[in-house]
C-alpha cells in the first residue's frame, strides 16, 4: 500500500533554514555597502572573482529542482532525462564563448542591453518583456516549490508560508544586489552541494553501494541489481527527433536566460569570466552527476524495498531516502540545502527582472537621473519584482504555471538567436530581429499545448516541454532574422532609417577591435547559410513521426 | 605570371587607417591588390629571442624609412628570391600593414575557435544522439554501467572540463594578441 510521506520532526529542519536565513541576511547586509552605483548594484562592481563567480554560477542554475523536481523525472522518464540534464552544463560555456565576453566588454547589464545598442528601444522593450516574462515563469515555479517546503516545514497555511518565505527572499536580494546575490549564491552552492552529496554517500552506503564515498560516479555494483529488478531503466526510449530538439529546446534556449549571462558580467575581468566557467562545470558536474545517482537510488529503493511511493510523493524522493537511512539532523541540512537552491535561483532571476526594469526600460525613459533616484530606482525595481512573483504565485494564472522547461524553449526562440547574430553578424538589423522575435516568439507560444492544444507539432511531453516547438521556431527565428535582414539592408528607404555604421562599429567594438574593419563579421555567405540549415531544420521539424 | 618576378609599390599612409596598396609587372601594369595579398606574398614576419619584430625585405631595394613616426612613407621593392636581408622595427612601431595582416590572422582564429569549440561542446553535451543514431553502440558494459549511460555522463562532466579548460587558454592567448595590437581586452 502506497504511504504518503510527511516531516516527522521539523525543530531540526526550522533551526538550519533560520540559521541560513540569517546568514544570507548578513552577506547581503555586509555586501551592499560597496555597492555605491547602479553597476555596484546590479553587477556587483565588476568585481567578483572566479571562484565565487563559478559557485554563484552553478548556485543560480541549480534551481529547486536539483532537490525535488529532477529526481521525480528521472523516476518517470529514466535515462532519457538524464540526457536531457546532462547538456544544461553547457550554458555556460556557450554563453562565454557566443556573447558574455563581447557584452562584459561592451558593459551590459543585461542581455537586454546589448539588444538596445545594437537594434534601438522598439526592439529591445519588446526582448526585455519576454526576458521578464521568462524570468516571472522561473521565478513563480521556485517561489511556489519554497512556499511547499515551508508549508511541510512549518505546517502552516500554503498562502502565510508564501508570502513570509518570500518576503524574506526579497528582502535580502534586495537588499544586497548583485554583491550579496553573488557571495550568498556561492554559499548556497557549497551548502547544496554539502547537503546533497554527504548524505547521498551515507544512503548509498545503507543500501550496500560500495562506492559510498564518491556518489556521483561509483555506483555500477549497484546496475546488476537495477537491471534485474528494473530492465527498462538504461533504455533509450525515444526518437531521434527527441533527442536533437534538446538542442534548440534546452541549450539553445538556456543561451537566451539572462540571469546566465548576468553572472558573466559580474567577473572582475575576462580572464577571470573565463576561469569561473571552468568552476562553473566542475560543480554543476558534481552535482548533476549525483543527482542522476540519486534518482538512481529512488528508482532501486522503490524497486527493491518493495515501498511504493505516492505519485504526488515522487518529487520528495531525496526527503523520503534521507528520512529513512539518515538521522533527523541530515534531513534537516537536506531541506536546508532544497531551500538554498530555491533561493540562489530565486535571487538571480529577481535579479534579472529587476535590472530589466530599471535598467531597460525606466532609464530608457529617465535617462539622466540623478544618482540618488536611480538608486531609488533601483531598490524598488528589485522589490517591485519579488512582489509581483508572490502576488502572482498566490493565485498563478494557468499558462503560467507550464513546465519551466517551457520558458527555455521561449528564450532560445526570443532572445538568442537575436543576441548571438547581434554579436556575430554586423548585417542583422533591427527589421529582422522584430521579426524573429514577434513571428517566431508568436509561433512558439502558439503551437504549445497551453495555448492551443490542436496545433502541436508532436504532442505529449514534447510539446508540453516545448521540445517540439523549439524545434521549429528555434531554427525559424535565425532564418527571419537572416532572411529579413539581408533583404531589408538591400531596400534603401529602410536602411536610411538605420545607424547601420554605429551598429557596425559596435560589432567591432565588442570584440575588441579599435581599428575599425568593414570585412569582419560581415559575410553574406554567412548569413546565407545560416538561412539554408535554419530552413532545412523548420522543414524536417514540420515533418511528422520522429519522436 | 610569376608572382616572385613582380615589382612592388607599397603606399602607406601613416593614421593607420588608409592603405594602398599595388603590384606591378615588369611590363608595366599596375595591379591593385590587398594587403593580405600583399602581405603574404612579400612579408614574412617572425619574432626573434630579443623580442623585435622582422620583416623580410628585398636586399636590392630596401625601404627607405619604417619608423615610428613616420608620416608618409613610400616604398618599392623588387623582391629577389636568392638574397634577403632583415629590418629590425621594434614591436610598438608595427607598420599598419603587418598590423592589419595580424589582426585579420586573429580575427580569423576567433571565428574558428568560437566554431570549434562549439562544436565540441555540443559533442560533449549531446553524445546521447550518437547512441540513438548508431543503436550498436547500445549495452556494451563499461565501468560496469550500460556504455549509452556512463559515457554521455562522463562526457557531460570530465570531457566538458577539459574542453573548457583548452577554450579558457587558447581564448585567453587570444585576447592578449588582440590587446598586443592596440584591441581592447576588457571594457570599451
Amino acid at each position: 500500500m502506497e504511504q504518503k510521506w510527511a516531516l516527522a520532526d521539523p525543530t531540526m529542519g526550522i533551526i538550519f533554514v533560520a540559521a541560513s536565513f540569517a546568514f544570507f541576511y548578513f552577506v547581503g547586509w555586509y555586501s551592499q555597502r560597496a555597492a555605491k552605483s547602479s553597476t555596484d548594484y546590479w553587477t556587483a562592481g565588476r568585481s567578483i572573482g572566479s571562484l565565487a563567480n563559478g559557485l554563484g554560477m552553478a548556485s543560480s542554475y541549480m534551481s529547486l529542482a536539483t532537490f525535488l523536481g529532477v529526481t521525480a523525472l528521472i523516476l518517470k522518464l529514466k535515462v532519457p532525462f538524464v540526457y536531457m540534464w546532462i547538456q544544461f552544463s553547457l550554458s555556460i560555456p556557450l554563453i562565454t564563448l557566443w556573447y558574455g565576453t563581447p557584452l562584459r566588454r561592451m558593459g551590459a547589464f543585461t542581455p537586454a542591453h546589448f539588444v538596445r545598442e545594437r537594434y534601438g528601444l522598439r526592439t529591445s522593450y519588446i526582448v526585455a518583456s519576454f526576458m521578464i516574462l521568462i524570468m516571472l515563469m522561473y521565478a513563480l515555479g521556485q517561489m511556489i516549490g519554497v512556499a511547499k517546503v515551508f508549508e511541510m516545514l512549518f505546517g502552516i497555511n500554503y498562502n502565510v508560508a508564501l508570502i513570509c518565505g518570500g518576503a524574506l527572499i526579497v528582502g535580502y536580494v534586495t537588499i544586497g544586489g548583485m554583491y550579496g546575490t553573488s557571495y550568498n549564491a556561492a554559499f548556497q552552492m557549497v551548502l547544496m552541494g554539502v547537503a546533497f552529496i554527504i548524505p547521498l554517500g551515507a544512503i548509498m552506503k545503507a543500501m550496500g553501494g560500495s562506492g559510498w564515498y564518491f556518489p556521483p560516479l561509483l555506483y555500477a555494483d549497484m546496475v546488476p541489481a537495477m537491471l534485474e529488478r528494473v530492465p527498462d531503466f538504461f533504455d533509450m526510449k525515444y526518437g531521434f527527433k527527441w533527442y536533437f530538439a534538446l538542442i534548440p529546446c534546452f541549450t539553445i534556449g538556456a543561451m537566451g536566460l539572462p540571469h546566465l549571462g548576468m553572472r558573466i558580467y559580474t567577473a572582475k575581468n575576462l580572464k577571470s569570466a573565463r576561469v569561473a566557467m571552468i568552476w562553473f562545470t566542475f560543480f554543476c558536474g558534481i552535482t548533476f552527476s549525483a543527482t542522476y545517482t540519486m534518482g538512481f537510488s529512488g528508482v532501486f529503493f522503490q524497486a527493491t524495498s518493495g515501498t511504493p511511493i505516492a505519485p504526488t510523493d515522487l518529487d520528495k524522493i531525496t526527503l523520503i531516502l534521507n528520512s529513512v537511512y539518515n538521522p533527523p539532523w541530515v534531513l534537516a541540512l537536506v531541506i536546508a540545502g532544497a531551500i538554498a537552491a530555491g533561493l540562489s535561483t530565486i535571487s538571480a532571476n529577481l535579479m534579472a527582472i529587476g535590472a530589466l526594469i530599471a535598467q531597460d526600460i525606466i532609464s530608457t525613459f529617465k535617462p539622466d537621473l540623478e544618482e540618488n533616484k536611480t538608486k531609488i530606482v533601483n531598490y524598488s525595481a528589485m522589490a517591485g519584482a519579488g512582489l509581483i512573483s508572490i502576488l502572482v504565485a498566490l493565485n498563478p494564472p494557468t499558462f503560467l504555471v507550464v513546465s519551466i522547461l517551457w520558458a527555455f524553449g521561449l528564450a532560445g526562440v526570443t532572445v538568442a538567436p537575436l543576441v548571438i547574430l547581434g554579436v556575430w553578424w554586423k548585417q542583422a538589423n533591427r527589421y529582422g530581429a522584430m521579426a524573429a522575435a514577434l513571428i517566431a516568439g508568436g509561433t512558439y507560444i502558439l503551437v504549445s499545448p497551453y495555448v492551443a492544444p490542436n496545433l502541436t507539432i508532436a504532442g505529449g511531453l514534447p510539446a508540453k516541454l516545448g521540445m517540439s516547438g523549439a524545434l521549429l521556431c528555434v531554427p525559424l527565428s535565425f532564418l527571419l532574422m537572416t532572411v529579413v535582414s539581408m533583404v531589408t539592408n538591400r531596400i534603401p528607404a529602410l536602411v536610411d532609417k538605420l545607424p547601420h555604421e554605429a551598429d557596425k562599429k559596435l560589432v567591432d567594438g565588442i570584440h575588441g577591435w579599435t581599428v575599425y574593419n568593414e570585412q569582419r563579421y560581415n559575410s553574406t555567405a554567412a548569413g546565407v547559410i545560416v538561412s539554408a540549415v535554419s530552413l532545412f531544420f523548420v522543414i524536417w521539424a514540420l515533418m511528422p513521426g520522429g519522436w | 605570371m610569376n608572382e616572385r618576378s613582380l615589382t612592388l609599390f607599397c603606399c602607406t599612409v601613416s593614421d593607420n587607417k588608409t592603405h594602398f596598396f599595388f603590384k606591378r609587372s615588369l611590363e608595366g601594369s599596375a595591379i591593385p591588390c590587398t594587403p593580405t595579398s600583399f602581405l603574404e606574398t612579400w612579408f614574412l614576419p617572425r619574432t626573434s629571442l630579443s623580442g623585435h619584430n622582422y620583416f623580410k625585405l628585398s636586399k636590392r631595394r630596401s625601404s627607405p624609412t619604417a619608423t615610428n613616426n613616420e608620416k608618409f612613407t613610400t616604398c618599392q621593392q623588387q623582391h629577389s628570391n636568392k638574397s634577403t636581408s632583415y629590418l629590425s622595427i621594434n614591436p610598438k612601431g608595427y607598420p599598419a600593414i603587418l598590423k592589419e595582416a595580424k589582426m585579420n590572422k586573429a580575427y580569423k582564429k576567433e571565428i574558428w575557435y568560437t566554431l570549434g569549440f562549439t562544436v565540441l561542446l555540443l559533442m560533449s553535451g549531446h553524445l546521447g544522439l550518437l547512441f540513438v543514431a548508431f543503436p550498436a553502440l547500445q549495452g556494451h558494459m563499461i565501468f560496469g554501467f550500460p556504455s549509452q549511460y556512463i559515457i554521455p555522463v562522463i562526457m557531460g562532466w570530465l570531457g566538458l572540463m577539459v574542453i573548457v579548460t583548452i577554450q579558457t587558454v587558447l581564448t585567453n592567448r587570444l585576447d592578449d594578441e588582440i590587446e598586443k595590437m592596440d584591441g581592447v581586452v576588457d571594457e570599451i
